[in-house]
């Protein structure tokens, strides 16, 4: 019954990872990222890991998101070719 | 030529790496050394021996409690690592991107962080206190209360912020992880057992899930004390730019 | 009885939302600004997560666990309309402006010859 919404954030987690590692832009990199935590922490708590979920939640999706974002407005937005 | 003897020796790392996967135990497997011995023993006397309902607090705080004593340390580490290359910020020489901007800042969005942020602070504590009993726990709300911190500095400004938490208030709170296992584990040392040991033989046994849970209390208000502390600290620290 | 009345307004208070989810995502695709484009977005959470809880919560029977889902409701609208709003803000203070439909002339008539240069 939830099998299938597990194999649907499982494919979504493989799509967003492969997008992190392909965007030339280093702010939408940032931003599918925290997409990636997003999925992350469902797929923790289908798993039964309500801690690691909460974890992933905050600091994934929530703080490193914030901590990129500053590092990037500090440096260069485009990486380079 | 060079590609080609690069591909090889890349091939036979493969066929290593294949060959000591093979002779691993299955992925899964309930006759795993793991599920047979550890996991029943967690799962059937971990809430008696550990002191905590939420199985993974106990296992985390008091079976693995040098490991994580250990992870805490590398979070102050990392703040320091941090510190060293950026520095400490100082209002007379920094301020930031917030703070220099023309534009004024939205009514609407300072009213609703005002209204919500005490909300994700009572929600941190939540989780940091009720750690032991529900999912959560010292680094779950040590992030919350982090973020909440964040939330703060972006939308009413760095110098507010610096001044709210002055450094020499952060300084202390940012090694209280580390403290907070010092204090409960020493205990164990002054009574005649092992660090981390969360027992004090002189009371009576009555009391003694009691004493258990301050400990484990202390130890999870200092994880998320210093672990909020230490990410506002690393945030204003690359918050800050040089003042003109 | 009661049973198929709040199983009918849980089917359409969660149809509404996944209405609403679809029309922002195929509008964040397909809108040609910033402004438009927040505005999409903006009902995917407020409209359509709104609606989801909401159906949630009357799935609970507005139980303690019922409550938390109207609480989670009102926490997410209340913050995705205040992004909303802020990044639109910014948007305008860094001078993009609206979009504006534009008519696509592609002879105009003095310099018909330049065209194929530019």
């Amino acid at each position: 019954m939830l099998r299938s919404l597990d194999v649907l954030l499982l494919i979504f987690l493989l799509v967003t990872a492969i997008g992190v590692v392909c965007t030339k832009d280093l702010l939408g990199a940032a931003i599918i990222f925290s997409a990636y935590s997003f999925t992350m922490a469902i797929v923790w708590q289908q798993l039964g890991a309500p801690d690691l979920a909460l974890t992933e939640a905050a600091v994934g999706a929530g703080v490193t998101t914030v901590l990129f974002l500053i590092a990037i407005s500090r440096t260069v937005r485009r990486e380079d070719e | 030529m060079k590609k080609g003897i690069i591909i090889f020796a890349v091939f036979l790392f493969w066929l290593l790496l294949v060959s000591a996967m093979v002779s691993l135990p299955p992925m899964g497997s309930p006759e795993n050394p793991a599920y047979s011995h550890i996991v029943p023993r967690y799962l059937e006397e971990g809430v008696e021996e550990a002191g905590a309902h939420n199985i993974i607090t106990g296992i985390i705080l008091n079976y693995r409690g040098y490991d994580t004593m250990g992870e805490v340390t590398v979070i102050l580490t990392a703040l320091m690592g941090v510190l060293a290359v950026l520095g400490r910020e100082n209002l007379l020489h920094h301020t930031s991107k917030v703070d220099e901007s023309t534009i004024e800042r939205s009514v609407i969005v300072k009213c609703v962080v005002r209204l919500l942020v005490p909300f994700i602070i009572l929600f941190a504590l939540y989780i940091i206190l009720h750690g032991a009993e529900s999912p959560g726990g010292g680094f779950q709300g040590g992030a919350i209360l982090g973020a909440s911190v964040i939330a703060l500095t972006l939308t009413f400004g760095f110098s507010l912020t610096v001044k709210k938490l002055p450094l020499k208030y952060r300084t202390v709170f940012e090694s209280a992880g580390p403290l907070g296992f010092f204090i409960s584990g020493v205990i164990g040392l002054f009574c005649g057992l092992n660090f981390l040991t969360y027992i004090i033989p002189s009371v009576a046994p009555a009391y003694q899930d009691l004493i258990r849970h301050l400990l484990l209390l202390i130890i999870e208000i200092g994880i998320g004390v210093g672990g909020g502390t230490i990410i506002a600290s690393v945030f204003l620290a690359m918050e800050k730019v040089g003042k003109e | 009885m009661l049973d198929i009345f709040i199983n009918t307004l849980v089917i359409i208070f969660a149809c509404i939302g996944i209405f609403f989810f679809l029309v922002g995502t195929l509008g964040l695709i397909r809108l040609p600004d910033v402004y438009t484009r927040l505005h999409a977005g903006t009902k995917c959470d407020t409209l359509g997560a709104g609606s989801i809880l909401f159906a949630l919560a009357i799935y609970e029977r507005f139980s303690i666990n019922g409550l938390k889902m109207v609480v989670l409701a009102f926490l997410v609208m209340v913050a995705s309309s205040t992004t909303g709003h802020a990044i639109s803000r910014a948007a305008y203070k860094i001078g993009i402006m609206p979009w504006r439909k534009k008519v696509l002339d592609v002879f105009p008539e003095e310099e018909s010859e330049n065209v194929t240069e530019s």
